[in-house]
């Protein structure tokens, strides 16, 4: 009995019975999706940090402590932006569309077991509604790309419907085979009937299963329908504001719902030794949504005819195969000694072994006859990326020192010095120096002196060009203004501004100044 | 047989992998390609026409802003072109410190143009990111050389503006070190990738005789097995004295092309380890007068810039500017090959055919 | 509890007819189409409050899962669906089709003996209904067997039928 179901029973002594049944549900709702919201957060941080550090990148850190309100940051970002709908879309369906793709990921959660009696409503055909709510999200999608009014949006729509379709039947076939093991659809007793994880007893099935599940998730190398590259950004192109926030919502809800399928089905659920029941589930999810991006990390995609081609003849046959042998097993050993666990982990390295054989593109066998070696190779390096100290900086507070000739922003123009011989404007290749002199007692007296920085080149000639030493680069790499006409510097600002010369054109100069920063500094020698 | 419609799709000039402001005009079947129609020229901005009111000298920042991910490899064609002009003799010295920002360069841009196909491919930026990374430390090279990161204006007419700085070897020697490790981790982060394999194997087949007969080059050219490289076809500047190989493709796929790149960025980091054993002291730059006034005629010189044969066109007439200048750009001369590469395939396909071509459009346009 | 499920049936009956009679009237068939899988959704509402909850997940699964949306993906492959069927070719025919299923509908309904059942439903129904289907001497093992191997020979023919050559 789930915890929806004693809530229920308590509230009937006292309410009449609708209310009994319409509260808990209530409540239900908004427990669960204050809780889902939480974790998605959580996702959207690990995730940005966890790819961040995969590409050795520093991650998004600004917002609170180590960027931990990134998320908030993002949702308050994208609440605020204005709500467009395309002219030429459906508008109702454009509003809906949304909603639809968002209830789904939400509505599994409702048997998902977070502990022996945590569960909400424990239905004994658990698994069976997961199965049949998750094909709903698809039609969210759906209604997303026809009401855009888009051509990448119909174009997404169409790949989704082919890849959610073909996806879902390796899904449940292998399902199946845990169902076998467990002999139950119930989620509470499939996790019970785990006393060795079925990852172990269902290697071949864990497989097929997680591959199915990222491209159900739409997550690489199956992002197709997002697919940035090509379609731009697929079904929710034409989305933005709270209706974008919510198809992101879905996204994620959707993974920590896929998580959590994963860890009850396959990794034991909630069983764990020493910690509390629901943070053992909690620390599976998140092992299998570190899994997924970091697969999102390191694979490109695929392609819309290679992916229904691996669902179809390869997933699809594999699965119906686990679930043969399953089947056999379980007339042969009822039981499930631990004993199997050997032979089912021999049987699932030489069926990927026999089936990678037969992929081939382009007339010839090439891609996946090494079983997948390329990509677990490939995921081998960027794990050791995640190590590895990150390129990037953390830029007002730590600035890098450029090198001692670096050519900066603006101009320092020494007026002792200058002669006004003009050489530097008319060495300049767009014309933007303004100079204009007048006879004084010792030869010319600069009299007015303009240059248009928003059309600076700051390729150096003039300085080159100078005979008296009197024009120099600046060091310096700031520079915004609102206005043009603040670009256009004159002479009392030359004289006024602050003097960091480069020692651009005059090598002298270049033994005082500050090393530059390199990211690959030469080693010492010894 | 079912009477299916063709579907128009418009990618660009806005669209996250037409690599700047290009734009295809797409016809599908379904998600099979039957026409593609490249439409460029949206950022044009004359600079042909621009440069001959300009001193030859003055000239030099601007081939900087023709392709901006190789623009050493311009300046380098543009200033081989008014030497040939003027009759110009370059010290060794300089000779050489072109020849290791060029093929420094060539790493720099080939990275770019490996990252981005990455991406195309549907990669998450993390290869993109990789070679950011030791593109970042090319960089840092060129900026303790010019001054400058991007638009270097680092070559002059007669040689280079400056000598290097004596730090600049120490970091050199270290960077030609480390650098195989990286291209070896990339082989292992992607050449056995199976889903790059499968992405790229035998897709946008380029037939050596078209690629010759369309008049492409570079590692475009190269990937289809033609051993085409001017470096060693018709050797400029002191390329004679390097050892080095062409690497050709087999098929002239996208994988092809994208080898390519790969192994000539082996072959580059051997060059500038050859540049860097024989570099002589010396002068940098030849005395040339403050106002060049090359006589009259007209000259072709060409390099093997990161895209492909790289020429710069000049007529001159005595006086301060040339009176004509023209560049041929291997940018859009391999881009014109797109359509013939993209009919057949997927729509995926074509972004990375696309990418595999590499163009930079600031060239294609000019 | 009988108010709630009296409630809850008649706010799905209500939509039920509602949306399956949108699914008639509405032009665009985009949308009509939606409707229809609001249809088949409220009947596994009604499914769920007759205690037959594997027949609702089956509903759902089945109908919205895959019939609706194998509709919706034709008729996104489908041209000028903002204009609906143009052709009224069939009217005549589908009307007097109508009309034999609606006699034939009313005649069943008037002339089965409706009585209430009195037992509780049996729960878990999963267990049950397996036993309705395998067990031994009533069960529906041969052809449950037949209808399984018919349904994968569909599916390998399709993958030979598309395989590359």
């Amino acid at each position: 009995m789930g915890v929806l179901e004693q809530f229920q029973h308590w509230l009937l002594g006292y309410w009449p019975s609708w209310a009994a049944y319409l509260v808990p549900a209530i409540v239900a709702f908004l427990v669960l999706s204050s809780f889902i919201l939480l974790v998605v957060m959580a996702f959207i941080y690990i995730e940005r940090r966890g790819v961040g550090r995969f590409q050795v990148r520093l991650g998004p850190n600004r917002a609170g402590p180590l960027g931990i309100l990134q998320p908030v940051a993002d949702a308050i970002k994208v609440l605020v932006k204005e709500d467009i709908i395309p002219s030429r879309g459906d508008r109702r369906i454009h509003w809906l569309a949304p909603i639809i793709a968002f209830m789904p990921a939400l509505a599994i959660f409702a048997v998902i077991p977070f502990g022996p009696r945590a569960i909400f409503t424990d239905i004994n055909i658990g698994i069976l509604y997961i199965i049949a709510i998750s094909s709903l999200g698809v039609i969210g999608v759906f209604m997303a790309g026809w009401a855009s009014g888009n051509k990448y949006s119909l174009v997404s729509a169409l790949r989704t419907v082919a890849q959610l379709i073909s996806y879902e039947i390796p899904l449940m076939l292998s399902i199946a085979g845990v169902l076998i093991i467990s002999g139950s659809l119930s989620m509470v007793s499939i996790v019970e009937a785990q006393s060795i994880p079925f990852i172990l007893l269902q290697p071949l099935g864990f497989l097929i299963f997680f591959v199915a599940a990222t491209a159900e998730l739409n997550r690489t190398p199956f992002d197709l329908l997002e697919a940035e590259s090509e379609i731009v950004a697929g079904y929710h192109t034409e989305y933005s504001g709270m209706k974008f926030s919510l198809f992101y919502l879905a996204e994620y809800t959707h993974a920590f719902a896929i998580s959590a399928i994963v860890a009850t089905l396959f990794l034991s659920g909630w069983k764990g030794p020493f910690l509390p029941p629901a943070l053992w589930l909690m620390i599976k999810v998140f092992l299998v949504f570190i899994v997924l991006f970091w697969a999102r990390s390191t694979l490109p995609r695929l392609r819309v005819d290679q992916l229904m081609g691996f669902a179809w003849k390869g997933l699809f046959p594999l699965a119906l195969l686990n679930l043969f042998i399953t089947a056999a097993e379980a007339i042969i050993w009822p039981g499930f000694p631990w004993q199997l666990l050997i032979l089912n982990l021999l049987i699932a390295a030489l069926l990927i072994v026999l089936w990678s054989g037969l992929f081939r593109v382009a007339g010839e066998r090439v891609s996946f006859h090494r079983y997948g070696r390329g990509i677990a190779k490939g995921m081998a390096l960027t794990f050791r990326h995640l190590f590895r100290r990150p390129i990037t900086v953390q830029y007002p507070e730590q600035r890098l020192t450029p090198a001692p000739r670096f050519r900066g922003n603006l101009l320092v123009w020494d007026e002792e010095r200058c002669n006004g011989c003009r050489a530097c404007a008319r060495a300049c290749p767009v014309s933007i120096i303004d100079i204009e002199t007048k006879k004084g007692d010792k030869g010319l007296i600069v009299e007015t002196l303009e240059i248009d920085f928003g059309r600076c080149l700051f390729c150096g000639l003039c300085v080159e060009a100078c005979p008296v030493a009197a024009l120099f680069m600046s060091r310096d790499y700031e520079q915004a203004s609102y206005f043009r006409e603040s670009l256009v510097v004159k002479k009392e600002q030359f004289i006024a501004a602050e003097k960091r010369p480069s020692a651009y054109a005059y090598p002298d100069l270049e033994a005082e100044m500050p090393p530059q920063t390199l990211l690959a500094p030469p080693k010492e020698k010894g | 047989m079912l009477k299916t419609e063709p579907i128009m799709i418009n990618f660009g000039p806005q669209h996250p992998s037409t690599h700047g402001v290009f734009r295809m005009r797409v016809t599908f079947d379904g998600e099979v390609i039957v026409d593609l129609e490249p439409i460029f020229g949206y950022l044009h901005r004359g600079i042909e026409k621009l440069c001959e009111s300009k001193t030859y000298t003055q000239i030099i920042p601007y081939t900087d802003r023709l392709d901006y991910l190789a623009s050493m490899s311009n300046n380098f064609a543009y200033v081989m072109a008014v030497e040939k002009l003027a009759g110009i003799e370059i010290p060794e010295r300089a000779q050489y410190l072109r020849v290791i920002v060029a093929e420094l360069q060539r790493i720099a841009s080939h990275l770019i143009a490996v990252g981005g196909f990455l991406n195309d491919l549907g990669a998450f930026f993390t290869p993109f990111m990789y070679m950011f990374r030791e593109r970042e430390k090319i960089l840092d090279l060129f900026e303790m050389v010019c001054g400058q990161r991007l638009t270097y204006n680092y070559m002059r007419i007669g040689g280079v503006s400056h000598d290097i700085p004596p730090e600049f070897l120490p970091a050199l020697k270290r960077f030609v070190d480390e650098m195989p490790g990286y291209i070896d981790e990339y082989d292992q982060l992607l050449a056995e990738n199976e889903i790059v394999l499968a992405r790229s194997k035998g897709v946008g087949v380029l037939p050596a005789d078209l690629a010759i007969n369309a008049s492409a080059s570079g590692p475009v050219l190269r990937g289809s097995g033609v051993r085409w490289d001017i470096r060693r076809a018709d050797p400029y500047s002191i390329y004679d004295r390097f050892e080095f190989e062409i690497p050709v493709g087999k098929m002239g796929d996208t994988y092809d092309r994208y080898w390519v790149r790969i192994q000539e960025m082996r072959q580059s980091v051997r060059i500038v380890r050859q540049a860097m054993a024989e570099l002589p002291q010396g002068e940098v730059r030849a005395k040339v007068p403050a106002t060049l006034r090359p006589p009259q005629g007209e000259v072709y010189a060409r390099i093997e810039s990161p895209r492909g044969e790289l020429g710069f066109y000049l007529v001159g007439d005595d006086s301060p500017h040339p009176y004509r200048f023209k560049v041929r750009a291997p940018s859009l001369i391999n881009l014109t090959l797109l359509r013939d590469l993209c009919i057949g395939w997927k729509l995926a396909d074509a972004i990375a055919i696309l990418g595999s071509i590499d163009i930079v459009l600031a060239e294609v346009d000019r | 509890m009988e108010t709630g499920i009296a409630i809850s049936f008649w706010i799905l009956a209500a939509v039920m007819v509602a949306s399956a009679l949108a699914v008639v009237w509405l032009r665009d068939i985009f949308r009509a189409a939606l409707f229809l899988v609001l249809c088949f959704f409220s009947v596994a509402g009604v499914f769920v409050i007759l205690g037959a909850d594997f027949l609702a997940a089956a509903q759902v699964l089945i109908y919205v899962g895959a019939i609706a949306v194998l509709i919706i993906f034709a008729i996104m492959l489908t041209r000028e669906t903002q204009r609906g069927s143009p052709s009224g070719r069939f009217r005549f025919i589908a009307f007097l089709v109508g009309l034999l299923f609606l006699v034939t509908v009313t005649l069943v309904v008037v002339s089965t003996d409706w009585h209430a059942i009195t037992e509780i439903p049996a729960e878990p129904t999963t267990s049950s209904l397996a036993q309705a289907l395998f067990s031994g001497e009533s069960g529906f093992v041969l052809p449950f067997e037949i209808a399984a191997v018919l349904l994968l020979a569909a599916i390998i023919g399709a993958i030979v039928l598309v395989r590359e050559r």
